[in-house]
């Protein structure tokens, strides 16, 4: 008997309107085990070179984990991966919520979703029953809309409905997937995947139980982190203040609060986009995923100007960042606003903030006339114009049509040098952190299969001198802390474990911010767990193979697409002075950051010039079928 | 003869146990010693901080503190 998974996974053809079940070996569960690594399995053994992420050959994948459903805080997640419409290369976005546990319970450790409907559709899976149904009549609609109409029309209030707005259905290329309207996998456009497919939604409910081997070592685990988790001080301020209380006054006090497309460490207004000025002014309840004590997620609600809806949530730091500081906007309504209106649309908030910010350096630098931006006055720090440009991003109307781009390809489209303005990697637009005041930050942007993603590792400042973090490396075998603002070799082998704890637990269906260096659990006790779960005589070494393997089999999903070292790079902004706040004048020094490079190639088997795994290295990780794949031998 | 120690952000409620919901700290003759054993003594997570500002300068944990000093703590920040 196999525990942990269901053992089945899901194939459904829209094209044919079919659908298979599939039961593969257990060999495959433990080598791949679930989420990114088990996507990207498929990805590569199942589609050729060359794949175009919006034509009906693309594969969109569902992906849970064995360890979903434990009750394990933090596994509740699950990844959607595939083709990015945003890099051309592997994407992949995770949330959290009830969804992949409701999966599970449903019958299903993952859907495979091939093909394209003739008109729209959603599925229905109702413990492993599976229906695909008509969604003509949805199209169109927000998600808040199109989970009231699924629910009513299953007859399932407790449905789970992971959807997409319109700018899923326009293929905005940043597009996310939304479920139960306030967990978003958010980056790489998987929602325009699904809008390409002419997919709706996925609707589940399942009252399947899900076996694991050893409930007791599960619950004294759980126990155990209940009981301390309060006494933990990363742990107690993600549940006293989410992330948007994390801090904005912090990084900009720091002088790496992102400032106007990252020209600027420091913000003016930061203390009126806080997480104290949100507490203050529009924060109703904290809100959860399942299974997890921490309860960092905020909702908002305001009668004031812009009206928000507390049905979708509240922001995150990264989304008061992205329409605060990034565009110059003090006005936190607006940017909880911009919140719900993502949600309800099903966009970015990073890349949209971020293609919104871009734009306004455009507009100042004269290379967007008035004309050009529909008669928006693009400043910084306009906040109307910022509102009014999200709805025609999704609507792909006017200029939000070229914005609904992303920076990369807008930046081809205007020309004039405004590539200078875009701030991405691979295409995909950085997050809210500050890669000149992070030293490890600056590699996950270069180096993520994905492009710039802020999630690729914990960051560098839990893991200076004295810091909280510290302590929590020795189990890695990581016995001195680096500084912060330091791009030496020693960062790089720091950066090279670190991403290994963040990508498995894309892999396990793990959460950031309850496991991992810097947070609660111990990575010794997510070995625990997974052998009390699965029943595997499992141990770190394993798990931190499985790690490994994930971060190599997605580069070779986008060293088939055509990634090498070349794209492994940074805006060139990075490698010039931040223009104000505490680390006015720091700039990152190229000949470091390529040195940087060739450590960390070197420490993972990869190909200094290409930036290709050797492979031998894809033979020692169980990926040796990817040799001949990568026309290697 | 004083210091100023200044709250911000995540860190404010650790000051609230120690300065009465205040947003600054006096504390009187720690001149000559170095702002991490002094937050140490009063009470605040060590451990969690991540930079010590003062006078609007970034300092190392072994500054040694001097009359009229201002001091910002900022919390080691993550990120997700």
């Amino acid at each position: 008997m196999k525990y942990g998974m269901t053992g089945k996974i899901l194939r459904v053809d829209l094209s044919n309107q079919t659908h298979t079940v599939e039961e593969p070996d257990e060999k495959i569960y433990r080598t791949y085990f679930g989420g990114s690594c088990l996507a990207c399995y498929y990805l590569l053994k199942e589609r050729p070179a060359g794949i175009n992420p919006l034509d009906p050959e693309n594969l969109l994948i569902f992906a849970s984990s064995p360890l979903v459903g434990s009750g394990i805080p933090g596994a509740n997640r699950f990844s959607v991966a595939s083709f990015s419409p945003l890099t051309g290369y592997y994407g992949e976005a995770e949330a959290g919520g009830w969804w992949s546990p409701e999966l599970k319970r449903a019958g299903y450790d993952a859907i495979l979703v091939e093909g394209k409907a003739e008109k729209p559709v959603y599925l229905w899976i109702n413990d492993e029953e599976v229906q695909i149904c008509d969604a003509t009549h949805i199209w169109g609609k927000v998600t808040g809309d199109t989970q009231a109409i699924i629910r009513n029309e299953t007859g399932e209030s407790r449905a789970r409905v992971a959807s997409i707005g319109p700018g899923g259905e326009n293929m905005v290329r940043y597009a996310c997937v939304v479920n139960n309207l306030r967990h978003t996998n958010g980056r790489s456009g998987m929602g325009a995947v699904m809008g390409s497919k002419n997919l709706k939604a996925i609707a589940v409910r399942g009252k399947q139980k899900i076996s694991f081997k050893n409930n007791e070592a599960l619950k004294k685990i759980i126990k155990w982190y209940t009981d301390n988790f309060m006494d933990h001080p990363i742990e107690r301020i993600l549940h006293d203040g989410g992330t948007i209380g994390w801090d904005v006054t912090e990084l900009d006090e720091a002088g790496i609060l992102p400032t106007r497309n990252f020209r600027s460490g420091s913000f003016e207004d930061a203390d009126k986009i806080c997480g104290e000025t949100f507490h203050t002014e529009y924060f109703v309840e904290a809100d959860s995923c399942h299974g997890c004590p921490i309860r960092c997620k905020r909702v908002a609600r305001s009668s004031g100007e812009h009206q928000v809806d507390p049905t979708y949530g509240g922001p995150e730091y990264e989304t008061a960042a992205a329409f605060g500081s990034l565009c110059g906007i003090s006005d936190l309504e607006a940017i909880c606003k911009a919140h719900e209106l993502c949600n309800r649309y099903t966009l970015d908030t990073i890349s949209a903030g971020s293609s919104i910010a871009f734009a306004m350096e455009c507009f100042e630098n004269n290379l967007l006339s008035i004309q050009d931006t529909d008669g928006l006055e693009l400043n910084f720090g306009n906040h109307e114009a910022m509102i009014r440009l999200i709805h025609k991003i999704a609507k792909r109307e006017g200029i939000g049509d070229l914005l609904a781009e992303g920076t990369w390809r807008a930046a081809q489209k205007i020309g004039q040098g405004s590539e200078k303005f875009a701030m991405q990697v691979k295409g995909q637009e950085m997050a809210m952190h500050e890669p000149r005041g992070k030293g490890s930050l600056a590699l996950a942007y270069a180096l993520s299969s994905t492009g710039a993603n802020h999630t690729e590792g914990p960051h560098d400042y839990l893991f200076q001198e004295g810091a909280l973090g510290v302590s929590d490396l020795t189990e890695l075998g990581l016995l001195e802390p680096t500084p912060a603002v330091y791009l030496g070799p020693e960062k790089a082998r720091q950066f090279a474990y670190m991403q290994k704890t963040w990508n498995v637990f894309n892999t396990l269906g793990l959460c950031i911010f309850t496991a991992g260096p810097g947070k609660l659990l111990k990575m010794n006790q997510v070995a625990e767990a997974i052998q009390a779960a699965t029943g595997w005589d499992t141990n770190l070494w394993e798990i931190m193979k499985l790690a490994e393997r994930t971060i190599t089999i997605k580069r070779a999903v986008s060293v088939r697409q055509g990634v090498s070292r070349k794209d492994d790079r940074l805006p060139d902004r990075f490698f010039e002075p931040l223009e104000g706040g505490l680390l006015k004048g720091k700039a990152l020094d190229r000949n470091e950051f390529e040195t940087a490079l060739d450590m960390y190639y070197d420490m993972m088997g990869w190909n200094r010039k290409t930036g290709v795994p050797r492979p031998g290295k894809l033979v020692e990780l169980g990926l040796g079928w990817i040799n001949p794949i990568l026309n290697q031998h | 003869m004083s210091v100023t120690f200044i709250s911000i952000g995540s860190l404010k409620r650790f000051f609230n146990n120690i300065a009465d919901g205040k947003d600054r700290l006096v504390v009187e003759d720690q001149e000559g010693r170095s702002v991490k054993v002094v937050c140490q003594e009063i009470g605040l997570p060590v451990n969690l901080i991540s930079l010590y500002i003062v006078n609007g300068k970034a300092e190392s944990k072994d500054y040694i503190l001097q009359h009229g000093d201002e001091i910002k703590l900022i919390a080691a920040m993550g990120g997700g």
